[in-house]
């Protein structure tokens, strides 16, 4: 649905643009190719999971490579008991499997994302991630495939699963990947990169202002 | 270096610090070089073009380009920053603001000319240093325009050091010092303010003497050190220079 | 009551003066400005070309404005092929009549705000808040200033003219009790607090970082998760865009997002970027049922296609006002309006036809250090002189009699000569109205020589 006047705005626009551009000799702007070339890094990229464990750390966040069931259950149970997990939301990526087992036999109740109301109450979400970047140690979190966006956003406490193969080395090789038209997009796409944080009083850094304090990224 | 060059004073020398244009004159000499000044140059415009006030800056740059074309020379030296630049980057524009093809391009011709004069002198084989005086602990300021939009960044210390005056760093290196023309009567606490940070992180790096290639930082700086009473001392390079051969 | 007015019946110099005797806020200033500037610094260390990459920005950013209307419309139609609305909104009224029309209808009472400066620029709030609806900002410095009811002195980081203790201040008043100036609690207070804001709300509204025109994609990029929240709790999502925020497509926002927040907070990413696209798809359990974009003039289309057109490419990062000498003194409520340091006196002046925003431009030095960081490449110092051009075209009869008499002498080699004998260049100068009582406020006149350089040249004295 659309409001307002598109054909009066955009003719406005049109007619300045029309209009006489004033010659700029001193610092003319150099004509664009169309070409956006991939971005240079200064970074050493080599084993993409031991850059991408360094960059999340770096934010406060903390990466663990878990080669199995036994190694996603150690994780779950050193978090629960940390932080004394009572309940905990999980969505529907596909890399949760087996995780609402692990909770239960740790005496956690564990449902699946129904509501936003239901995230609030959880002291622990855990979502899958369809990416990982390298360089930045985010998770991507897509709400289709999660069936929701809140289970990574309103308990203070966030578990991503993430498959090791799943990693990309940069922020460009997931975004320029994305689906080019609207149908093909989900509603919401976050790039999550360690816990939320503040810097608003005096320049110190606080975390966990709005969205989770701690971060776990599971690398499966 | 050239057999012959031109010399513009510019306003601020002519007007209250002679003692640069001396300097940077007999400099010049040092090299077997024959400095010419010619008649003809009064300013190059820029209080005017900083102010907005195009016709009055071009009016008068117009009789300084007349005289420094007149000079046929291969370098015109400018010992200031921001005049050099005034000259190199905004003359081409400011004419073509005011309408004069003509004279936009015979500027942007002599732009190509145009030398600031530490950036000369850089570019030289050193003179003969007087090692043996011993050089005062100093700190270099760098002027903003000469700084970014000549991009002369290490040369003026290249030279101070080559002539055995090391500098020390400073916590405000590459700061503006809050001059800026009229800026500096037209928001004078903030001017002054800026100035103070420019003092006290020189006065920090231990240093005696601060040292600029532009007069009238120095005027502003040296202004509110005398206010504060702070025991700096303030010369253009070609001074240090002059002092020391 | 909204504080985003701006500031009227002050000068430039007062605001200034004030402020560059405020120890306080300059040692916040300084501490703020310089910690940006560093990790800034290392930020671009981490990037293989940042020249380039600034060079590239400029380009391609002028090119998506010289075709923005096609770019515009494309974003529109791709919005609404999502199930989004889009209303195009030519002033502050009609964009403000919009939402608060979207809030009668929806029967929203409760409004929740993460950062949009276009919002303060139009004064969303106030318009909100005479319709009757509770609106509460939720970024952390803005939610501050909102109950200190005071404008943003920062772009990224709006309290930072205040500390610690007089943040406890304000958040105590709200707590109905007194809390502790320890930046940890005062945070868990405001997460306590806005989160049952979030929960309650009925209407969310954002700012836009950058708008995808080929997938009608509003990119938000923020750190402490209230972006998100207010995009996903309450049950319709407005975004409200200034018209020049937009790139075609991912790949211009790959270059984008490698620019903004490392220029910004000298980040390589924030915590949160957010891609919405519509409001939520079928099978989600959460997130909006309706999603507005507020496409937003406001005055910006004369700016388009001027001499002043590169403004529209900033991407409000705050990097220019990290490293603004003028700004370190004095900070940003000295610019009187929300947008602050030099590209708040390029902006302002262009978007307000008030004497206030006018003198802007002289609030610089024209350094410019500020285009030397500008990610975006934009010569904001040409930009300031070209506003103090036009300023000059409506100067005083008296300040232009004086340029006019400097000219007239100075053009002339025996009139400047004998201008310059016996002080006649400050007089001259103080006949243009200059005082130099501002210089003798705090600095020592120079001594006037007697003999002047060409006299002694003249003289063979050289």
């Amino acid at each position: 649905m659309e409001s307002g006047d598109r054909q009066t705005f955009l003719a406005r626009l049109r007619a300045r643009l029309e209009s006489d551009a004033p010659e700029q000799l001193l610092r003319p702007i150099p004509a664009w190719d169309g070409v956006v070339p991939a971005i240079a890094y200064r970074a050493d990229f080599g084993d993409l999971v031991d850059r991408f464990s360094q960059a999340l750390a770096l934010v406060a966040g903390e990466a663990r490579v878990l080669s199995g069931t036994d190694d996603l259950r150690a994780l779950l149970r050193e978090i629960c008991a940390a932080h004394r997990v009572e309940r905990a939301v999980l969505s529907r990526d596909p890399e949760c499997a087996g995780a609402a087992e692990i909770l239960a036999d740790l005496g956690v109740a564990a449902e699946v994302l129904a509501s936003a109301e239901q995230a609030a109450r959880a002291d622990l979400g855990v979502t899958g991630a369809a990416f990982g970047i390298a360089l930045t140690g985010s998770v991507v979190v897509d709400a289709e495939r999660a069936g929701g966006r809140t289970a990574s956003l309103l308990p203070p406490l966030h578990l991503a699963l993430l498959r090791a193969d799943r990693l990309v080395a940069t922020p460009g090789a997931v975004i320029r990947a994305l689906p080019k038209r609207p149908t093909g997009l989900p509603s919401n796409l976050v790039l999550i990169t360690g816990p939320s944080r503040s810097a608003d009083i005096e320049l110190q850094l606080t975390l966990g202002v709005h969205g989770p304090r701690h971060v776990w990224v599971g690398l499966l | 270096m050239p057999k012959r060059v031109a010399f513009f004073p510019t306003c601020v020398v002519d007007a209250v610090a002679p003692g640069v244009g001396v300097a940077a004159v007999r400099q010049l000499r040092r090299y077997d070089c024959e400095v010419e000044v010619p008649r003809g140059v009064t300013c190059c415009g820029q209080p005017a073009w900083n102010a907005g006030q195009v016709e009055a800056a071009a009016a008068v740059a117009a009789t300084t380009l007349a005289a420094l074309d007149a000079a046929e020379v291969e370098i015109i030296v400018v010992p200031a920053g921001s005049c050099a630049t005034m000259i190199r980057v905004f003359w081409p524009e400011l004419f073509h603001l005011s309408g004069d093809a003509e004279k936009s391009r015979r500027a942007r011709e002599l732009g190509a000319r145009v030398k600031e004069f530490s950036e000369l002198i850089a570019a030289q084989k050193p003179l003969a240093a007087n090692a043996g005086a011993r050089a005062e602990a100093t700190v270099y300021h760098h002027s903003c325009h000469m700084l970014r939009e000549l991009g002369i960044e290490e040369q003026p210390e290249e030279v101070l050091r080559r002539a055995g005056v090391e500098c020390r760093p400073s916590a405000s290196r590459g700061r503006c010092c809050g001059f800026g023309g009229l800026f500096s009567v037209k928001l004078p606490e903030a001017s002054v303010a800026m100035a103070d940070e420019i003092l006290d992180a020189a006065v920090a790096a231990g240093a005696r003497e601060v040292v600029s290639c532009d007069s009238s930082c120095l005027l502003h700086l040296s202004g509110r050190a005398a206010r504060r009473e702070i025991d700096l001392r303030f010369r253009h390079l070609a001074e240090v220079l002059e002092e020391r051969a | 009551m909204s504080g985003t007015q701006p500031i009227r019946g002050t000068t430039l110099r007062e605001r200034t003066a004030k402020a560059a005797v405020d120890d306080r806020l300059r040692t916040s200033l300084r501490h703020a400005t310089d910690t940006f500037g560093e990790r800034m610094a290392d930020a671009r260390a981490g990037l293989g070309d940042p020249e380039g990459m600034r060079r590239l920005a400029r380009s391609v950013k002028a090119d998506v404005l010289r075709r923005l209307p096609e770019v515009l419309s494309r974003l529109a139609d791709q919005v609404q092929a999502r199930g989004g609305s889009v209303c195009w909104a030519s002033t502050a009224a009609e964009a403000n009549a919009y939402v608060t029309a979207v809030a009668a209808r929806i029967g929203a009472r409760h409004v929740v705000k993460s950062k949009s400066m276009a919002s303060e620029e139009i004064d969303l709030n106030g318009a909100l808040e005479a319709a009757g609806c509770e609106v509460t900002e939720t970024d952390l410095g803005e939610w501050i200033i909102q109950l200190a009811r005071e404008t943003p002195s920062h772009i990224i980081v709006p309290a930072i003219h205040r500390d610690r203790g007089q943040i406890a201040e304000v958040l105590s008043r709200v707590a109905g009790g007194e809390l502790a100036d320890v930046p940890e609690e005062l945070a868990a207070f405001a997460r306590q607090r806005l989160r049952e804001k979030f929960l309650a709300a009925d209407l969310g509204v954002s700012g836009v970082n950058f708008g995808i025109a080929e997938t009608g994609t509003c990119v938000l990029v923020t750190n402490e998760g209230n972006g998100r929240l207010v995009t996903a709790l309450p049950r319709v999502h407005v975004a409200l865009m200034g018209m020049e925020r937009v790139l075609d497509d991912w790949d211009q926002l790959d270059l984008f997002l490698a620019l903004l927040p490392r220029a910004a907070t000298g980040q390589a990413l924030t915590t949160y970027t957010s891609f919405i696209t519509g409001p939520r798809g079928a099978g989600e359990v959460d997130g909006p049922d309706e999603f507005h974009l507020v496409i937003l003039d406001n005055g910006r289309s004369e700016v388009l296609g001027s001499e002043f057109s590169e403004m529209l490419a900033c991407i409000r990062c705050g990097a220019c006002l990290n490293v603004c000498p003028v700004y370190r003194q004095v900070g940003g409520h000295a610019y009187g309006w929300v947008y602050s340091g030099p590209m708040g006196a390029v902006l302002t002046p262009l978007l307000l036809d008030t004497r206030e925003a006018e003198e802007l431009s002289q609030a610089s030095t024209l350094c410019g250090a500020c285009w030397q960081v500008c990610p975006v490449g934009i010569p904001l110092q040409d930009l300031l002189l070209g506003l103090r051009r036009r300023a000059a075209d409506h100067s005083g009869r008296m300040e232009r009699a004086g340029w006019r008499a400097w000219a007239a002498a100075w053009s002339r080699p025996a009139a400047y000569r004998a201008s310059l004998r016996a002080g006649g260049a400050v007089r001259g100068l103080a006949s243009m109205g200059v005082s130099f009582g501002g210089w003798g406020a705090g600095r020592e006149l120079p001594e006037l020589p007697r003999q002047g350089f060409r006299d002694l040249w003249e003289k063979g004295k050289v």
